[in-house]
């Protein structure tokens, strides 16, 4: 019985404040009230900040990308073969070499 | 991220692993080899220095981002006769427009500094200090208006553009200070002949960005 009242009082309150959203603003400072309308600034910093990061996550994701897919290109074909006929113990091979160094 | 010293051959480790642009004509079939199908092996793609100079420069920008908005908000919600500085004074304009240009300048050099570098290291000395001459000139300049500002009892606490101003250009005098110093390291390091191309990228990269994000603080801070 309670929580049918809770859940009644929850759905009363949503369905008002979609119908008013200007009630629903959490912030006392914010758009629509003082002597001038700033809900534009308030949008577009919103928009800023939102997507300022996420671009920049993006880009930097995108260019390491570019630099490993070129590193890739760029492995000179004469060591090819090489690759292809890699030994299973490669980890030995590179031991005895270092050994020799 | 391992290996990258510049070219210069200064790590210990095994010298056909550890550096990146060793002559592979002059390695063996055996050599060639261990370089390519070592276990486990990781490539360098881009040096850690400058990975991580950029990792810092975008929580740079969205710092500058923060103090911007706040900025816009503060200001498209205040009275537009609230919104002065004090005694009727203007932020000054065209003086620093003269300094942004001396930032640009030193920008400049600095693009014609990296191009030098990588075709010969050691003919950048004489452009990468005319860079940092630059880019002090322009600190100065703008620390020459603070002086006149203050004066005319434009401060912090005077009013909210103020305060604004002082926090937002305050804080970019401050990042050029810190790339100023990492500029003049570089310069140090390179007449020395010991400047890793990773630190050169490094500090290249933070002076670009205290050169790009001024015309955004000064397009919206000043206009």
């Amino acid at each position: 019985m309670r929580e049918s009242i809770s859940r009644r009082v929850v759905g009363i309150t949503a369905s008002l404040l979609t119908a008013a959203p200007a009630s629903a603003l959490a912030c006392p400072v914010c758009a629509l009230v003082g002597p001038s309308d700033n809900t534009w600034a308030y949008q577009a910093m919103s928009a800023m900040l939102t997507l300022l990061p996420l671009a920049m996550v993006g880009a930097i994701v995108w260019w390491l990308a570019r630099l490993a897919a070129r590193a890739d290109t760029e492995r000179p074909p004469a060591t090819q073969h090489l690759v292809d006929r890699a030994p299973v113990g490669g980890a030995e091979t590179y031991s005895a070499v270092a050994r020799v160094e | 991220m391992r290996g990258w010293d510049g070219g210069r051959h200064t790590s210990n480790r095994p010298r056909l692993v550890a550096n990146a642009d060793t002559d592979l004509d002059a390695m063996t079939a055996m050599e060639q080899a261990v370089r390519v199908v070592r276990p486990g092996a990781r490539r360098e793609v881009v040096p850690s220095g400058l990975l991580g100079m950029v990792i810092f420069v975008g929580t740079e920008v969205m710092f500058f981002a923060g103090l911007i908005s706040a900025f816009t908000i503060s200001k498209a919600g205040a009275p537009r006769d609230a919104w002065i500085l004090p005694a009727g004074q203007v932020l000054p304009l065209a003086s620093t427009a003269v300094n942004t240009v001396a930032l640009f300048a030193s920008g400049a050099l600095l693009w014609v500094a990296g191009r030098q570098y990588r075709a010969r290291s050691s003919s950048a000395t004489q452009t990468l200090l005319a860079a940092t001459f630059f880019g002090a000139l322009f600190v100065m300049l703008q620390g020459r208006e603070w002086v006149g500002l203050i004066g005319h009892g434009v401060t912090l606490r005077s009013s909210a553009l103020g305060a604004f101003f002082y926090v937002i250009v305050g804080a970019h005098a401050m990042h050029a200070m810190a790339a100023l110093a990492g500029l003049g390291v570089a310069w140090w390091r390179l007449r020395a002949g010991r400047l890793s191309y990773g630190f050169f990228l490094a500090a290249q990269t933070f002076w670009y960005f205290v050169v790009l994000i001024w015309p955004v603080i000064y397009a919206r801070v000043y206009f």
